[in-house]
């Protein structure tokens, strides 16, 4: 039978500790601390605990779409893009005539097959008349945007989709432990007194997220979803191709669980701050390790409304994104570098010719 | 009784003349005064003949005084009176300047009176010339480098520098960074709304009211660290580094500062 045995390491230098009979404690030999085996038994499951639950949490995907009905399946139509990969959803009474990603004019109509049916749909509380206004506000005052981008992009092909997204929901489990220290200052007539304290700080509990989305598309920007939010989930519906009628539906392409990492990212980075901030009173605070496990999670799929309007200029893309329920609008303008230039020499060449007047006037000359 | 009467008129006008040549308006023109005995007589000679030199060509005096106090009073205040007391100066407007060395507390003070004939940017040009040799303890090289750094400008050699502490190089960033700090910030402000979508960090939005429960809290005290620090003091801090400004009034120009 191996032997086995555990050595407790000191919380503040990590010296050996050894238990004293006559105190009850243990102590440390290289820095004469002491503490109660208690505390450090606690100590020591935590940072085990910590160890295993490094690795990635796991979703349970699941019960995320259901498959479709051969009735409903019968009066849709999927059209697929050649140039981007796109697949598109449409009513069987709707033609589509372009990818509302890319543009390509060539879409190949093809059979729903091997596809989840949405659990949820948001509908569309915002018409094509809002959308268009809202990209004209969006061009207005941005000084550095090409007078024949705006003359040329066509707002009148700004087309709703249905964007399929993942909504995630958990209970983050957290745990975290931080060295900190408080620092304190006195003064005498000969020197200041630096006295630092040395702590040892845990933090757990719970962290409820409710439907935080993730976009299924790799055709959709990450930064263009993510801009957008957040949807107004109040109005969320049970899913029916009733919604769908004058839109098109993409597609996803990507599975819950490919989709997973960037939900996790995001509640790691929120459960981080939140615990974080409650360490308070102290003069610095370190992580030294956490652990976070998601409990009750749930996946769902769900389609959301985006107006979007892809355009080209000058052989490069442009999309822009509007929530079709609050008309955030999102998009990145092309910058005209002579307008740049323009502007640039425009603000510096007068007051730089006010500063060598001033300069001569006041200095005596260079 | 008339002897008695000639004696003691001689010991009276004896030590009337002793006072009046003690007092240092009425003394032979001194420019070295070196009351912290800083220098050997022939340095002290030497530096002399440089001074009287100097003062007859240009007409404008250069004195050095060192003291080992100055009795309480700052070294600029004791610098303009001295310059008055020791009767530096030359013609009706008192021309010249005093190098002040005030050993106690190791403070230099540069003092010219006024209308200068010098200005900020040549005392910097004096005081960079003779710091390190007062640094050193070679005093007499110090002094004679004070002199020479100041002589281009006073001889017509040298036109005066801009005494705004920028050169034609400083002039020319000023003006850029007027003219162009501007038009880059507008810009880069500009430039930041082209770009609207950012993709998320957090997921901060989508915690519902009262999600948070935060009910394991412990601060566990492990050890205390004690460091000590020694208040630099006055000698001390005046070692090592020195630091200079500027001053005007009192019918005075200078500088000062420590070496």
């Amino acid at each position: 039978m191996p032997n086995t045995a555990t050595v407790y390491q000191c919380p503040a230098c990590t010296g050996p500790l050894r238990f004293a009979g006559d105190s009850g404690k243990l102590e440390c030999a290289h820095c004469g601390n002491d503490y109660e085996p208690a505390t450090i038994q606690a100590l020591a499951a935590d940072k085990e605990r910590a160890a295993v639950a490094a690795e990635e949490p796991a979703w349970a995907t699941a019960a995320a779409g259901s498959p479709w009905s051969d009735a409903e399946a019968a009066g849709l139509r999927v059209y697929n893009c050649p140039a981007c990969g796109a697949e598109i959803i449409c009513e069987r009474s709707v033609a589509a005539t372009s990818c509302a990603y890319c543009g390509n004019p060539a879409v190949v109509p093809k059979l729903l097959s091997g596809q989840l049916r949405p659990d949820y749909v948001l509908p569309f509380r915002l018409e094509k008349d809002a959308a268009m206004q809202a990209l004209k506000a969006h061009y207005k005052g941005k000084k550095f945007l090409p007078k024949t981008f705006t003359a040329q992009n066509h707002m009148e092909e700004i087309r709703g989709v249905y964007v399929p997204f993942w909504l995630f929901d958990c209970n983050a489990e957290a745990a975290y432990c931080y060295r900190t220290t408080r620092v304190h200052s006195a003064q005498t007539a000969r020197e200041i007194i630096t006295t630092t304290e040395h702590y040892r700080v845990t933090r757990g509990g719970e962290i409820a997220f409710r439907r935080i989305p993730v976009d299924g598309s790799t055709k959709m920007p990450d930064a263009h979803m993510d801009s957008i939010e957040p949807f107004d989930y109040s109005d969320l519906h049970e899913f029916s191709t009733a919604f769908l009628p004058g839109y098109e539906a993409e597609i996803y392409d990507l599975s819950a669980e490919q989709s997973a990492p960037r939900a996790n990212e995001r509640i790691r980075e929120s459960v981080e701050s939140t615990v974080a901030a409650t360490v308070q009173g102290y003069s610095s605070c370190a992580k030294e390790y956490g652990r976070l496990q998601l409990n009750e999670n749930e996946v769902k799929y769900a389609l959301l409304p985006v107006w979007m309007l892809h355009t080209r200029w000058q052989g490069k893309s442009y999309l822009f994104a509007m929530n079709g329920q609050t008309g955030k609008l999102i998009g990145d303008l092309p910058v005209d570098k002579r307008r740049v230039c323009a502007y640039f020499a425009g603000i510096a060449a007068p007051l730089a010719a006010a500063a060598t007047a001033a300069v001569l006037l006041l200095g005596g000359g260079f | 009784m008339r002897k008695t009467l000639q004696k003691l008129f001689g010991l009276c006008f004896g030590l009337l003349l002793l006072f009046i040549l003690a007092i240092p308006g009425f003394a032979a023109q001194r420019q070295i005064i070196d009351d912290a005995k800083l220098l050997t007589n022939d340095e002290l000679e030497s530096l002399e003949r440089t001074a009287a030199r100097l003062s007859a060509e240009l007409g404008y005096d250069f004195g050095v005084l060192t003291v080992q106090s100055t009795g309480g009073q700052t070294p600029i205040d004791y610098a303009r009176q001295a310059y008055d007391l020791h009767g530096f100066g030359r013609g009706a407007e008192k021309n010249g300047v005093l190098l002040l060395l005030h050993m106690d507390e190791r403070d230099w003070v540069i003092c010219e009176k006024q209308p200068e004939r010098l200005n900020d940017a040549v005392y910097r040009e004096m005081e960079d010339a003779m710091l390190p040799y007062l640094q050193n303890g070679s005093y007499a090289e110090g002094f004679a480098a004070y002199m020479d750094a100041a002589v281009p400008y006073l001889n017509g050699s040298r036109e005066l520098p801009d005494d705004d502490g920028m050169g034609a190089g400083g002039k020319l960033a000023l003006v850029a960074a007027v003219s162009l700090l501007p038009a880059f910030i507008y810009c880069a402000m500009q430039l930041s709304k082209m770009k609207s979508a950012k993709a998320a960090v957090n997921a901060a939005g989508y915690i519902p009211q009262d999600g948070v429960r935060i009910d394991q809290r412990q601060d566990l005290f492990l050890h205390r660290t004690v460091s000590r620090r020694p208040i630099p003091q006055a000698t001390a801090k005046s070692a090592g580094t020195h630091s200079s400004s500027s001053f005007s009034g009192g019918g005075f120009s200078g500088r000062s500062g420590k070496f």
